[in-house]
């Protein structure tokens, strides 16, 4: 048996809930359910409508781009292997004198 | 220690401290020395006929065995394969296809060509070059389909081994590939103008994005520029843009505006322009520029009448660009 604060917490928790469905439902019903096939001008566009994700890239042509820390590399290399990638190395680079 | 490397394969020239990967998300810098992440790892293995590249002039009816992997160094907002050219390798499912592999199944596949498609050939640059150098010792061909965003010194080391590409100039001002790419006009052309001048077979794709490039102001200098720097008998195919990736509210590409495409490409003397991604146009087929005869007819990437003679015209005997046999 559930004490009465706990039940007071699970309560306030399950109305929580149904208050964010109900406006995460409001907000799509307001959204227009066909995309608009107007023409007419560029301000139209959608160009975020897939968002892609963005990794850890390079920071293009800026040499004073934030160092990565030795535990962020560790993790990116567990990443590579755990996805099964086997590095292999690339042609066309230099590196760069500090 | 960490160290900084720079990579030079393409025109983004990207610096990349330890642990960073490039705009194509498929180089990256470990321990002090760049390294792909997709060499031997396509994720899209198909075998397709040769003209869904498109490639008219290449081996009609043929088919190419064709593969890709994760990344792409333009980020194109009407990008038709965005699930894998805009994802790390580590979010595709990913095959172990070393070029050996490649090779072995296009052959056991009796294709004709290896197509290095779909996503990025460029990104995956020691992969295409290994498999490419490979197949050609073994007869097969070696098509690229790509976007052409490369430096010159990667691109004529590999161009001895590509027969044939079909390049996207995807539009003829610097603002349409900045805004729509991320990326810049210039060294696409020069891109063009190297495989062409290393003897690669090149046709040319130009997305009809509406509202974007689909005005006479926009076909008329793409045509000329072909013209006067490549010569008339570069075949180029007007594609039909359909929703995608970042552009879904657009509709697709009005016919209008692809025979449009179409006419004005013939009055600036190309003597092979072609209408893709819209069935039995009348765009879809081979004409001699000489004499008028059809030489192929298409239905989309089915060949319905094939009336070459070694490459020639039957009527009038023009030769036609290509590689037929």
């Amino acid at each position: 048996m559930l004490n009465q604060d706990k039940q007071f917490i699970l309560i306030v928790f399950i109305a929580l809930g149904l208050m964010v469905g109900l406006m995460a439902e409001n907000v799509s019903s307001a959204l227009p359910s066909h995309p608009q096939l107007t023409i007419s001008h560029k301000s139209n566009l959608h160009p975020e409508s897939e968002p892609v994700p963005r990794i850890q890239q390079a920071q293009r042509n800026q040499p004073s781009a934030p160092k990565t820390s030795s535990a962020e590399i560790r993790r990116i290399k567990r990443k590579i292997k755990r996805a099964g990638i086997v590095p292999h190395p690339a042609k066309y680079w230099e590196k760069l004198k500090p | 220690m960490t160290s900084t490397l720079q990579c030079h394969l393409c025109p983004r020239e990207c610096r990349l401290q330890e642990g960073q990967r490039g705009d194509c998300r498929v180089r990256i810098n470990l321990d002090g020395e760049l390294q792909s992440l997709v060499y031997g790892n396509p994720c899209s293995v198909h075998v397709d006929p040769i003209e869904k590249k498109p490639l008219f002039h290449v081996l009609p009816t043929s088919q190419a065995f064709s593969i890709a992997t994760a990344g792409c160094n333009l980020h194109c907002k009407f990008c038709q394969n965005w699930q894998i050219s805009q994802r790390p390798p580590e979010e595709t499912h990913n095959l172990d296809l070393p070029p050996d592999a490649v090779v072995a199944s296009a052959l056991r596949y009796n294709c004709r060509s290896i197509a290095y498609t779909y996503s990025e050939p460029i990104v995956f640059y020691e992969y295409t070059y290994d498999t490419s150098k490979l197949a050609k010792a073994q007869g097969l061909l070696n098509v690229l389909v790509t976007a052409g965003y490369i430096q010159e010194k990667p691109l004529r080391d590999l161009c001895p081994y590509i027969d044939a590409a079909n390049v996207d100039l995807k539009g003829i001002t610097e603002k349409y590939y900045r805004k729509m790419c991320r990326a810049t006009l210039k060294p696409v052309q020069e891109a063009i103008k190297t495989m062409v001048a290393e003897g690669v077979f090149v046709e040319l794709t130009n997305l009809v994005v509406p509202t974007w490039n689909d005005r006479k102001e926009d076909f008329v200098p793409l045509c000329r520029w072909i013209v006067d720097n490549l010569g008339p008998d570069i075949p180029i195919h007007f594609s039909r843009f359909w929703p995608q990736h970042q552009l879904k509210n657009l509709p697709p590409t009005p016919l209008e505006s692809l025979d449009l495409a179409w006419e004005i490409a013939q009055q600036e003397g190309l003597h092979y322009a072609y209408v893709g991604n819209v069935p039995a146009h009348k765009g879809n087929n081979t004409y001699c520029h000489h004499c008028g005869q059809m030489l192929i007819k298409r239905a989309g990437y089915e060949i319905l009448e094939n009336n070459f003679v070694n490459g020639k015209c039957p009527t009038c005997g023009t030769h036609i660009p290509g590689i037929w046999e």
